[in-house]
């Protein structure tokens, strides 16, 4: 079972990218539904393509698994050209929204499927069949159909039926939107378990962004068929590139204004604040974990706000407050008692560690009415 | 870009390959057999073979007649009072199938499938034993003492309507049954618990939604009655004609071809056209039902 | 009236006319093959007796045993040729998107539109013309006209169902395009073309009107015999021939819901 992860056709060099995406674009009837989309997939490597619906990251992914055309540039697996190759030739496997499992088949003949299309001799595929089901814990259901099953179930089959062929790369497609809340949550801790352990080179889409956050190496961020910033869960949430990438990951308080000479950001409505950025026309970006009680942070200048709205999280309260008329949000744990409430006045400060110029160059705003 | 262009050529000539059968099929043996009616139909005399010239005789000697005319309306009439028949009785069975679960369903679908693939013939000739003098209805009503000779209940216009009825009746539940699967009864339940009276739900609601399997099986239903010759001419006896089996006769035993070909153009153009107005003015305001207050 | 009793009213004839439906559905054929089996010479229903004389007699009758031959021939090749055409045809409309999808649907379904009799009348003189009348694939031809729109509405429905995810995902599992179609999209259509089958058989078996127009002197097939039989005789003989047409019939579904096992045909 050690030997899933490297494949039959482990390459010469590690480094070697698995996937590249180079200047993807596809087409629909005149929009561009994904636009020059260029990424490069280590080996190993969890990468997750995040966004809201329509913004292009099924359409990728579907291109890579050879289910649709690109009408523009090229896709390379371990350095081969796949664009114009069959989806049945591209050493992919994928995990489907819905499973798509087949529904006259047992489970074990849906993972055997792939091992008869190699051509693998009847008793080793069975053994192949045995192993993989072990692995994912459903060796007990070999002989079931996929309707008997329940939804995490089945995803652990789909799992297995696409593990089986020892992938170069595995896709999944919104894996776990099918599924419960809870049920949600331990299937995703399995299925990172399984991928790590295999160093199995992933990509997958969800337009959830916790998913996201938890399971990838690196987030690609989509909006409107274009890459909007690639990075890690870090940098996606703590340096986000674009006024879109700060509001779709976490929540945000973004303002507008400008910074003078010394640094000094002044909001349209007068709010000032001190960053190290440098003098022009800026959106910044504060986090509501970086704003504090101002007792917290006495070195930092303080600003008197109104609070507009007090909510009780369990781990934390969020506030949504107004400093003049700017809006800010904060995240923060009161003593017991002593949470403010609608209408009250509080002093806080904001830690500059939280504060995010956004670039110039991303600062062309789209329209972002499809989150 | 030139492997762009040449991928789409080939499924251009994939989608053509898988098309072309069925469409060849079609336009060569029903659009130009129709064309070939509707060209006889004009020819001036009583053959179509090797005829020539052109003529609105035929069509000047069917509409000059009344008995022709009575009975281009007796068949239109036939053909409304059977769909509509069909979608009085045949809705609440398609309706109610839809509602059970599908074990049963199946069991009774099978009831509603079999007389629907029985010919025609022998649904007919099933109706002639039937209502024979020696047949079912009359033993029973001269068991009840209600007669006493067995009673003449075939060749008459009400048996006929019978008969198309009980024969076209499948495709209607059928067709109502296929579209009341994809409503959803939750809607009905919503209505219902609106404090909607049940009828009041069944006019703005059901109706509407169920309303293309209405327009699908009332058109079906009427384009075969309209058509229909077995049952007129076993059943109706002398008393009840219809125009197709006039075509029949004018054209397997008059052999008179042109004539055949108008009354069948005439059969076709009146038939659409009632079966369009019939359509617009009650079928479609029914349907918008849902959006009338 | 109060909404109760309106209610109650409403169910009730719900109830009367459902079984009403039933009963007229079922009664013709039921009547047919009870008289079948009379032993006298009457048509009379309930039946004095049981025999299977007038079944000796059909088998006996070269005449109506050579149109069941032509008519069971003739709807099992309408079938398999009417269903290769409208399969093709129908996943070509399915799966590829093109201007006028919609006109190209509806010209498939257009011969549920005219009445058979324009048809046959057409298809008579046409056939002439083309040097087809008279002959085998003449009456082929035109059944497959009527078949081919009830093939292509079966499978048009049942491929709108069809997870095209299933496709994908055997592809991604390196199956060729020839074994996709094998081993999974046939089984998952299959009981869609099975009662694509059943409808295009039963249709061309039972014709009446249109083969009316096609048939001659030795090759007319059994619904026509029947009907120039019943038009001057009047006797059980006929019964025994319509139960045969009623058992064929019934015996096609029953194969059919078999074959696709527990998913229902129809």
């Amino acid at each position: 079972m050690q030997n899933i992860a490297k494949g039959a056709f482990a390459p010469a060099n590690e480094q070697d990218f698995v996937v590249s995406f180079r200047n993807i674009e596809k087409i629909y009837g005149g929009v561009k539904a994904v636009d020059a989309v260029s990424l490069d997939i280590r080996r190993g490597e969890l990468v997750c393509l995040l966004g809201p619906s329509g913004c292009g990251k099924t359409t990728t992914l579907r291109m890579l698994a050879g289910f649709i055309d690109p009408t523009g540039g090229e896709i390379l697996i371990e350095g081969q050209n796949v664009t114009r190759l069959p989806a049945y030739r591209r050493d992919i496997g994928i995990v489907f929204q819905n499973y798509a499992l087949f529904p006259h088949m047992t489970v074990a003949k849906n993972v055997e499927y792939g091992l008869i299309s190699i051509g693998m001799k009847k008793a080793e595929r069975q053994d192949r069949v045995q192993e993989i089901l072990r692995r994912v814990e459903l060796q007990h259901l070999a002989d079931r159909y996929p309707r008997a099953l329940s939804g995490g179930q089945q995803q652990r089959v789909a799992l297995a039926r696409a593990l089986a062929l020892q992938p170069k790369v595995l896709l999944l497609d919104e894996p776990f939107s099918n599924l419960d809340a809870q049920l949600r949550v331990r299937l995703r801790e399995d299925l990172h378990g399984l991928i790590r352990s295999l160093n199995m080179t992933t990509l997958f889409v969800t337009h959830d962004q916790e998913e996201a956050l938890t399971l990838a190496d690196r987030i690609v961020v989509m909006n409107q068929g274009l890459v909007e910033q690639i990075g890690s869960p870090e940098e996606i949430y703590d340096a986000p590139s674009s006024r879109f990438v700060a509001q779709f990951i976490g929540s945000c308080a973004l303002l507008e204004g400008n910074i003078d000479g010394d640094g000094q950001f002044t909001s349209h409505a007068g709010f000032q604040l001190q960053t190290s950025a440098s003098p022009g026309t800026a959106t910044i970006v504060i986090r509501p974990e970086y704003v504090r009680r101002s007792e917290e942070l006495p070195t930092l200048r303080s600003y008197r706000a109104h609070v507009d709205a007090s909510d009780y999280h369990g781990h934390t309260s969020r506030l949504q407050l107004s400093v003049g008329s700017d809006k800010l949000l904060m995240d923060a744990r009161f003593p017991v008692g002593r949470k403010p409430n609608q209408g009250d006045l509080i002093d806080v400060a904001i830690d500059p560690a939280g504060v995010r110029v956004v670039p110039q160059q991303a600062q062309e705003w789209r329209k972002q009415n499809t989150i | 870009m030139s492997r762009w262009a040449a991928e789409s050529q080939n499924k251009r000539l994939g989608f053509v390959l898988l098309i072309a059968p069925a469409v060849m099929l079609l336009a060569v043996f029903l659009i130009l057999p129709m064309m070939s009616v509707f060209r006889a139909s004009f020819y001036p005399g009583t053959s179509a073979l090797g005829a020539s010239g052109f003529s609105l005789h035929q069509y000047y000697k069917f509409f000059a007649d009344s008995f022709y005319v009575s009975v281009l309306l007796e068949t239109i009439v036939y053909a409304l009072i059977t769909s509509l028949g069909c979608l009085l009785l045949g809705f609440p069975v398609g309706y109610s199938l839809a509602r059970l679960p599908p074990t049963q369903r199946r069991v009774r679908m099978i009831l509603i499938i079999v007389p629907l693939t029985l010919s025609l013939v022998v649904v007919v000739f099933g109706w002639l034993v039937l209502l024979g003098r020696q047949g079912l209805v009359n033993n029973i009503l001269m068991g009840i003492g209600l007669i006493d000779t067995p009673k003449q209940l075939l060749f008459n216009r009400f048996a006929v309507i019978v008969v198309l009825i009980q024969q076209f009746l499948p495709f209607m539940i059928l067709s109502v049954m296929n579209v009341a699967l994809q409503i959803d009864p939750v809607l009905e339940q919503a209505s219902t618990s609106l404090r909607a009276k049940r009828l009041r739900t069944f006019w703005k609601i059901v109706i509407p939604l169920a309303a293309p399997g209405i327009i699908s099986g009332f058109t079906l239903v009427f384009v075969m009655t309209v058509s229909a010759f077995v049952t007129p001419r076993l059943i109706g006896g002398p008393k009840a004609h219809m125009i197709g089996g006039l075509v029949y006769e004018e054209v397997l035993i008059t052999l008179n071809w042109p004539f055949g070909a108008a009354m069948s153009f005439i059969l076709l153009a009146v038939g659409l056209g009632t079966l369009a107005t019939v359509s617009i003015l009650i079928v479609r305001p029914l349907a918008r039902g849902l959006h009338v207050r | 009236m109060s909404v109760d009793i309106q209610d109650r009213l409403l169910s009730i004839t719900g109830v009367v006319v459902r079984w009403l439906v039933y009963v007229m559905l079922l009664l013709p054929a039921i009547i047919v093959v009870a008289t079948s089996f009379t032993p006298g010479t009457a048509l009379t229903f309930p039946p004095p007796g049981f025999s299977l004389r007038w079944y000796i007699a059909v088998w006996e009758s070269s005449l109506f045993m050579s149109s069941l031959g032509l008519s069971l021939r003739l709807a099992a090749l309408a079938t398999v040729c009417s269903l290769i055409i409208g399969l093709a045809a129908t996943f070509a409309t399915d799966r590829y998107v093109f201007r006028g999808r919609d006109f190209v649907r509806g010209f498939l379904l257009s011969p549920l539109l005219i009445p058979t009799v324009v048809l046959g009348l057409g298809l008579m003189q046409f056939l002439i013309w083309i040097g087809l009348n008279q002959t085998f694939i003449g009456l082929l031809l035109g059944h497959l006209v009527i078949t081919l729109p009830y093939v292509v509405r079966t499978l048009t429905a049942s491929m709108v169902l069809f997870d095209r995810n299933l496709e994908q995902a055997a592809m991604s599992l390196r199956a060729t395009p020839a074994r996709v179609f094998r081993t999974i999209t046939i089984p998952l259509l299959f009981p869609g073309i099975m009662s694509a089958m059943v409808f295009a058989f039963v249709t061309s078996f039972g014709n009446v009107t249109l083969s009316v127009f096609l048939s001659y002197q030795d090759r007319i097939t059994l619904p026509i015999r029947v009907l120039t039989y019943v038009e001057q005789n009047y006797d059980p003989l006929v019964a025994a021939v319509s139960s045969i047409v009623i058992f064929v019939t019934v015996f096609t579904i029953f194969l059919a819901d078999r074959l696709s096992g527990s998913r229902s045909v129809i």
